[in-house]
């Protein structure tokens, strides 16, 4: 308990103000009372004294404090002793604005409790359905929230996505370490637009090739006029943490981990990572530094229960480093793949096919903006029991040597009774589609695609063929990965069938005229002759 | 939909609110709460709830009431009415989430908290502190302190958060 210092002298008729002539008179109250040394709590008594004190000044007006401050001080003899007395005022002032707003912050912390009044456990259960920022939020906002905030289960989910460079390998090790042994999922890294994160679901915001390179450029240019500060920026080890503690890794009971634009994350740091990950179901990878070769031979090797790859390159068609090997490793390490997305990488044909073959419980595939696949690799895949034929989901997008007599002959497979899962197909080009014969050529129309027996015999089937007509690119951002998701399509093709509700088509004339622009006079001839030529595939 | 028709078989509960107001309910339906059940198996039929006043317990005899006649077909009907079930002030679910516990119903627990997140979700601390009632007891030190550890997600320039309470 605090008790006021008085000095040996009367007490004045303000707390606690050295009054060296005892022959002042006492206007306080506090009448009677000696002169008390006490810098400690040690009597009660005098306690008491100070306590009776400090009420009674508790009772006095602001201005009869002001003018009885005055009086005093014109009576001081000397200008030492003003000093004194008004050296006084202020810190015996402070003490007591001190002591004020600590009762003031005690009774705000049991009011909180009044007014929040959510006990700790759904606290912080409530905590743990937040993204880590707004986490961060909640825990400045009063002592409670805070403690709430620190409890281990409130990071489960570490979702450390931001739009711009903030994140520093501090914070990802702090929360790492804030969530014990128990962290199930990690996102770091800056990814562009309104959607920062994606709450709760295990499917973030796709972003095509050219958002992540311009978010890469961006995030450059922030870092260095960041130079010379406090570094905000993850480096090669943001991941250490993962592997930290010896045997006990948090990183043990990691399953999902997506990683977005981390400029400085290199292979060897990437694979250090998913070493110390064995338990990873969920791995999504977008615009780093890392080569496909060995990268999916990390996977290969730590992460033998893996579910789903999300993989965009960050060099756009030029990593090559994919060889067959490594897709055999992949494919026989890892038997629980269901969805496999490598986007942007030089893909040939026969790779594709080992990978779409070897994984048994393949679901969903993306290819998108590959180079050097053409389809081929479509071809006889999906009959009987054989692997592709559980296939719900295939997206080629973009992939600029794709040809449209291969996805024609598959279409074929298609109605004959292949690929019975399918339930969407994305084809669509900004360039079109490489038509038969002559490879300068570019097929700008869907027509190729036989509408109504699709409809007809698959009508579960959702195709996706946007082409453009000026060339200009569309821009279509979609859930990847979830079967079920609502398509808001703005193209202006689209075929979508279901079953509950009436089949409709809508093409739009225009797509079907060839963009003059584009230079290619012959495409207009080429897709009627296309339904011709196409094979039919014998199962 | 409707429960089953044999009515011979379909015991019915009374739940007693804080204010001494009984309801009835049918006992499967009654049984979502945890603390109902126990008390049915130790033979109440009279259930007596001090901590839940009769408005609450008015809701959430809806809620149960809504939640047991779930069949495949109505998911999205529940599903409406759950998101307009939080549709409540801030202290009417506080009292909700409060009682919910007490009763251990699982899934309104579950909803409720999502509801609570969902409104301190991408909010400004001000905010989460004008919204909640919750007055700041940190000393300057330790307010500058949590600043520190989370500066990261404090830093100026954020689009998305909302500094206003709604």
């Amino acid at each position: 308990m605090e008790t006021l210092l008085l000095h040996r002298s009367s007490p004045a008729a303000v707390a606690a103000i050295p009054n060296p002539n005892p022959k002042r008179p006492c206007c306080s109250s506090a009448s009677g009372l000696n002169p008390s040394f006490t810098t400690s709590s040690n009597t009660s008594k005098s306690n008491i004294d100070v306590d009776v004190l400090l009420e009674s000044f508790l009772g006095l007006s602001e201005s009869s404090i002001d003018l009885s401050f005055d009086r005093i001080l014109s009576f001081k003899a000397s200008y030492s002793e003003q000093d004194d007395v008004i050296d006084r005022a202020l810190q015996l002032g402070s003490a007591l604005v001190e002591a004020g707003r600590r009762s003031a912050r005690k009774r705000a912390s049991m009011h909180n409790g009044v007014v929040w009044a959510l006990p700790s456990d759904l606290t912080i259960k409530v905590f743990s359905l937040l993204d880590t920022q707004s986490l961060c939020y909640a825990a400045a906002a009063c002592s409670f929230f805070q403690n709430c905030a620190a409890d281990p289960a409130c990071y489960v989910d570490i979702d450390l996505i931001t739009v711009v460079p903030r994140v520093n390998n501090a914070v990802v090790a702090t929360m790492v370490q804030r969530a014990g042994k128990v962290p199930q999922s990690l996102k770091l890294g800056c990814v562009p637009g309104p959607l920062a994160s994606s709450s709760g679901s295990s499917q973030p915001l796709v972003n095509c090739i050219r958002k992540s390179t311009d978010t890469a450029r961006f995030s450059w240019n922030d870092k260095r006029s960041r130079q010379g500060k406090e570094s905000s920026i993850l480096t090669r080890s943001c991941l250490a943490p993962l592997s930290a503690n010896g045997e006990s890794t948090p990183g043990a009971c990691l399953r999902r981990l997506h990683l977005y634009n981390i400029e400085r994350l290199d292979s060897t740091s990437l694979t250090a990572a998913l070493s110390a990950c064995p338990s990873l179901l969920d791995l999504e990878i977008v615009g780093l530094n890392v080569e496909s070769r060995q990268t999916l031979e990390s996977i290969s090797t730590f992460c033998p229960l893996i579910e789903r790859i999300f993989f965009e390159s960050s060099k756009t068609g030029r990593d090559d480093s994919l060889k067959l090997p490594t897709c055999n490793d992949l494919v026989n390490n890892c038997p629980h793949l269901s969805s496999l997305s490598l986007r942007g990488f030089r893909l040939h044909d026969y790779k594709a096919r080992v990978l779409i073959k070897g994984f048994r419980k393949l679901r969903y595939i993306d290819f998108s903006t590959s180079y050097s696949i053409t389809g081929a690799f479509l071809k006889n895949l999906g009959g009987g029991s054989a692997s592709g034929s559980l296939l719900q989901v295939l997206i080629l997008r973009d992939c600029m040597h794709l040809k449209e007599v291969e996805v024609a002959r598959f279409l074929e497979a298609v109605l004959a009774g292949d690929f019975g899962h399918l339930n969407y197909l994305d084809i669509s080009n900004r360039e079109g589609l490489v038509s038969e014969g002559d490879r300068n050529h570019r097929c700008y129309s869907p027509s190729f695609i036989p509408v109504a027996r699709l409809l007809d015999e698959r009508p579960n089937l959702c195709v996706l063929a946007e082409f453009p007509l000026e060339g200009s690119f569309n821009d279509i951002e979609f859930d990847s990965g979830d079967m079920d998701s609502e398509m808001n399509l703005p193209s202006h093709l689209i075929m979508s069938t279901s079953d509950s509700s009436a089949s409709f088509m809508s093409i739009s004339e225009s797509s079907y005229s060839s963009d003059p622009s584009s230079g290619s006079d012959d495409s207009s001839s080429g897709y009627d002759e296309s339904s011709d030529d196409v094979d039919h595939v014998s199962i | 939909m409707a429960s089953s028709s044999k009515t011979e078989q379909k015991k019915m509960l009374i739940l007693k609110s804080s204010e001494e107001e009984e309801f009835e309910i049918e006992e499967s339906i009654a049984v979502q709460s945890g603390t109902i059940k126990n008390m049915v198996e130790d033979d109440f039929t009279l259930i007596p709830l001090p901590n839940v006043d009769t408005e609450t317990l008015i809701k959430i005899i809806k809620y149960m009431k809504k939640h047991g006649e779930k069949t495949k077909s109505n998911e999205k009907d529940i599903e409406e009415f759950d998101k307009e079930f939080v549709k409540k002030s801030f202290t009417e679910l506080k009292e909700l989430v409060l009682a919910a516990n007490y009763l251990h119903i699982t899934s309104l627990i579950d909803l409720l908290c999502q509801a609570f997140a969902d409104r301190i979700k991408n909010k400004s601390v001000k905010a989460i502190r004008e919204i909640f009632g919750i007055p700041n007891d940190f000393t300057p030190e330790e307010e500058a302190e949590v600043y520190e550890q989370h500066k990261w997600a404090h830093e100026e320039g954020k689009e998305h958060i909302d500094h206003s309470a709604y």
